[in-house]
């Protein structure tokens, strides 16, 4: 590994203490037992159908998180944490030519403590990149680029903690950001993700089932993530990893629809809060703009009664 | 209207309300914000702790790992303390390797850690020459809003008062490595190193006002990168004093910002006393 001069390095050849422990001895079959009991539930006691934006206390969002962002959102699925900053456009760099359509620059960076297997480097590897793109692609059809050619758009993601669906809840902070930078957009974007072991649908999965699905010997197994313009029925994103039927996959699509119409009301609860917020803002500030401008009058006749006096 | 007169007149905007002794935020010069904590709200990290200075915002998280202890220190374990300033946390960032101002900021905390001598790294010596603990402090700003220094201290002390090592079983002939996580003791600390941060105006180049826990739009204002001066205290003693830029000060100065920054060590203990008790989160 190339040394980081920028930052303070531990020694190169340092291990998770997690290793060493009765867990990480697992075998694949005690793991998949572990994810489900009988009753068909899950370990953190939902269904296998159930979201985690199902329940009101468990997807929370909110909007002007970071303070020194245009606007910013926090989405948290249980213990995915998302935060979410957009900035103003600005123009973009080392550009020799005309764009017609703005640009959205994505970056999707996981904090070193985020993961709970091995800590995450600084330098971004190839997974964040990966999801950057995906972040990009699915955004890209939802913002009006036309109306701002030649700029670009920050979007920057940071995710504090990583337990699954860390896109889709990326997408859907992304959204609430950007709505909330009040950049024009053609409809809310909503997103959701299943991970598929055998003939099981996990909705929602954590990351110990999206671990268990990539790494699945079985037939159909892997995480596909979709995102949806609700109001336009159009799907802007579809990611699909491991190896599945095609039955499966439209199997699946049909769910994450649903899915995706499901959290629509909570985002725009969201919004509306945001609104109000603003308009209250923005009567106050009103109001006290008209009170400076009757003092400043005041102020002006005064001085025009004593020029004409003289 | 105040808005555009801020924007025109920025540096008269500002002297205005220096000269009425308040600030922009309606505190007193020596005023500090309210501090909000919460430990251990991340679950994949071995500790954590989340503290909100005003806007600004610090998450710190603890991992531990394995590793053999330097050779020419077989009796010490490591202690690696970095601050993240992602480009997410302000305008004045771009994604990338990290700015001068982070390595800055990182190299300052880094240091105070190490001269307050509040971690005996000999506690995380697991067996000499064999295995230590490596504790990896990453202290990442989501928001920032000037005094990154302080806030980023108090996360960490207050993730390091949280942090509960597993205990280990090294076998010296086999040298097998058993980790029990149901087990698991406190790290030692020796006192609570407290750091408060101070912008150094000067107004009209004779009066020098030290604002005490300056916000970001402030420590602008006062010209400098970040604050201008970063005084750590550590249970009575002083571990560090870092003066970067600014105005001139004179020893009376000097010692007003001791004494206020004597006093802000004793209120940000009450606060993670406070909020390691689940009393409230609250100053």
């Amino acid at each position: 590994m190339p040394l980081d001069f920028r930052r303070f390095n531990g020694p190169e050849d340092s291990v998770s203490y997690k290793i060493y422990t009765k867990d990480y001895l697992k075998t694949y079959d005690e793991q998949l037992k572990d994810l489900y009991d009988e009753n068909g539930k899950r370990k953190d006691g939902r269904e296998l159908n159930e979201a985690r934006s199902m329940c009101m206390f468990c997807m929370f969002a909110r909007t002007d998180m970071v303070s020194q962002a245009k606007g910013s959102a926090y989405v948290e699925l249980r213990k995915t944490k998302v935060v979410c900053s957009v900035f103003d456009p600005r123009e973009i760099p080392h550009q020799n030519e005309f764009r017609q359509l703005g640009q959205l620059y994505c970056e999707v960076k996981f904090a070193p403590f985020s993961c709970p297997r091995k800590r995450r480097p600084y330098v971004p590897d190839v997974e964040e990149k990966a999801l950057s793109v995906a972040l990009r692609q699915a955004l890209e059809p939802a913002v009006c680029r036309h109306f701002f050619p030649n700029y670009q758009i920050d979007v920057l993601i940071y995710i504090l903690e990583h337990d699954g669906s860390c896109l889709a809840a990326a997408i859907n902070a992304a959204g609430l950001a950007l709505a909330n930078a009040a950049v024009p957009m053609f409809d809310i974007i909503t997103s959701c993700s299943v991970a598929v072991i055998g003939n099981k649908m996990f909705i929602d999965p954590t990351e110990i089932e999206e671990h268990i699905a990539k790494n699945s010997t079985e037939v159909n197994h892997g995480i596909i993530t979709m995102s949806v313009l609700s109001q336009l029925k159009q799907i802007s994103d579809f990611t699909q990893i491991g190896s599945m039927d095609v039955e499966c996959v439209t199997k699946v699509m049909e769910v994450l629809l649903k899915e995706c119409e499901i959290i629509v009301p909570n985002i725009q609860r969201v919004l509306v809060v945001d609104v109000v917020k603003n308009f209250e803002l923005k009567k106050h500030l009103e109001a006290e703009t008209k009170k400076r401008e009757e003092i400043l009058k005041k102020k002006m006749d005064e001085w025009r009664s004593l020029l004409n006096g003289q | 209207m105040s808005e555009v007169y801020k924007l025109i007149h920025p540096v008269k905007h500002f002297n205005d309300y220096i000269s009425i002794k308040t600030r922009l935020d309606g505190r007193n010069f020596d005023e500090h914000r309210n501090i909000k904590l919460n430990v251990n709200s991340i679950k994949t990290a071995d500790a954590s702790a989340v503290v909100k200075c005003g806007n600004t915002t610090v998450v710190c998280g603890i991992k531990l790992e394995l590793a053999v202890p330097k050779a020419e220190e077989p009796d010490l374990g490591f202690l690696i303390t970095n601050v993240e300033l992602p480009a997410l946390c302000s305008s004045k960032y771009r994604p990338g390797p990290p700015s001068d101002y982070a390595q800055v900021i990182n190299n300052i905390v880094s240091e105070i850690i190490k001269n307050s001598k509040c971690i005996d790294l000999k506690d995380l010596c697991i067996v000499p020459d064999k295995l230590a603990w490596v504790v990896y402090c990453d202290m990442v700003c989501i928001d920032h809003d000037g005094s990154l220094v302080d806030a980023c201290i108090i996360a960490l002390i207050a993730s390091f008062k949280t942090l509960l090592l597993p205990s280990v079983n090294y076998d010296t002939e086999t040298e097998e490595i058993k980790v029990e996580t149901n087990e698991r003791i406190n790290l030692k600390i020796h006192g609570l190193p407290v750091a408060t941060s101070f912008a150094v105006y000067e107004h009209f180049q004779s009066q020098i006002i030290l604002l005490t826990d300056p916000t970001n739009y402030e420590e602008e204002m006062c010209g400098g990168n970040g604050s201008n001066l970063i005084i750590s205290y550590n249970k009575g003693l002083l571990c560090g004093i870092q003066k970067l830029g600014g105005g001139s000060l004179s020893t009376e100065n000097n010692e007003e910002a001791i004494r206020l920054a004597e006093q802000h060590t004793i209120a940000v203990e009450k606060v993670i006393n406070a909020c390691l008790e689940g009393k409230g989160t609250n100053k």
